[in-house]
């Protein structure tokens, strides 16, 4: 067995544990080479390391604090929904007051305009004037059609 | 109460229900997160968050897996979104230390960032595990730290027992060859 067969040995073999039996080659290998062997005791003590914080026993306090949480999550919850509509409905109500505003101050400029300047004037415009020039009145016509049937 | 039973009550919001499946399965759970985390305390609250997220989402279960494995791929989920935030949080505090060139901020003070930060650096085998594609992580780390079989890991992960061989065969030889370079510099 090399050192690189070692290696990868030692990645199967994990997670060693006290009696557990080493494979006679693996046990070979590390005898005789001092670079592997300090490796396998590395690796051994990083795992080591990493199992270090874990538990084997149910903490009794735990649902308490879950349940701690989960109530206070739930007026969490409660909170930020009403604080989201707080928050839209504000500008909301901003717009809506502004578009109100607007035409009411619309209405009262419009209002003290004077009615040349609008159109709204008794005197004919141009295009009424216009519009009243080519209107043909009930004579016009008959005598239109009494010129086209040649009556 | 069978799990069965269990499952049906808790779907019903029988909060007695909920007692018995902190009971029998925060242990696990919090292994499971602490394993991918390496933070007593960050393991802690996920756990929590995690029953939590089982009794507000339990008529989602469908049944059709244990209710360790539906814990456990949860647990695992969650455990990698956490990591995946944190990893996030970091780096724009780290941009908005560059910007203000405040020192003092949070990535110093948090002890949770530090502690992984020391466990990160002298751990090698953590960096190692942390640095593998996330599917290889998870089998990894299940198959080897939680010491779950192949089966099991492969019924967390929703793959066939063939994918699970697989990506286990190739993380191996991924750490060996990230482990090997750490030896080659060190020894």
């Amino acid at each position: 067995m090399n050192c690189r067969e070692t290696e990868i040995k030692m990645l199967e073999i994990l997670p060693f544990k006290k009696g557990d039996k080493l494979p006679p080659d693996f046990s070979a290998h590390l005898a005789e080479c001092d670079q592997c062997s300090r490796f396998w005791m590395n690796l051994n003590k990083d795992l080591a390391q990493m199992n270090a914080g874990r538990i084997k026993n149910a903490d009794p306090k735990r649902f308490e604090q879950i349940m701690e949480k989960y109530s206070d999550a739930k007026i969490t919850t409660i909170k930020s929904q009403s604080g989201t509509l707080i928050r839209f409905a504000r500008p909301l109500l901003v717009a809506a007051a502004s578009v109100a505003i607007g035409i009411w101050v619309g209405g009262r400029l419009l209002n003290l305009i004077p009615s040349t300047v609008t159109g709204n004037s008794n005197e004919i415009t141009i295009s009424e004037q216009y519009a009243q020039d080519i209107y043909l009145n009930d004579e016009t016509f008959e005598t239109l059609e009494s010129y086209l049937s040649g009556k | 109460m069978t799990d069965a039973e269990l499952i049906y009550a808790l779907q019903n919001q029988d909060t007695h229900s909920w007692k018995i499946v902190v009971e029998r399965h925060q242990v696990q759970v919090y292994n499971v997160c602490y394993s991918f985390l390496q933070n007593a305390h960050d393991a802690e609250d996920l756990t929590q968050e995690i029953f939590i997220e089982v009794f507000r989402n339990a008529e989602k279960f469908r049944g059709d897996s244990k209710l360790s494995t539906w814990l456990h791929r949860i647990a695992v989920n969650r455990s990698l979104n956490f990591l995946r935030n944190n990893k996030k949080r970091r780096f724009w505090t780290e941009i908005s230390n560059l910007l203000t060139g405040d020192g003092t901020s949070e990535v110093v003070t948090d002890h949770r960032m530090d502690s992984l930060e020391i466990k990160e650096s002298t751990n090698q085998l953590y960096q190692a595990i942390s640095s593998l594609p996330e599917k290889q992580r998870i089998a990894f780390t299940l198959n080897k730290l939680e010491e779950l079989p192949y089966a099991e890991v492969a019924e967390i992960m929703e793959v066939t027992l063939a994918s699970v061989e697989s990506l286990i065969h190739r993380a191996k030889l991924s750490l060996q060859k990230k482990l090997s370079n750490y030896r080659n510099n060190t020894f």
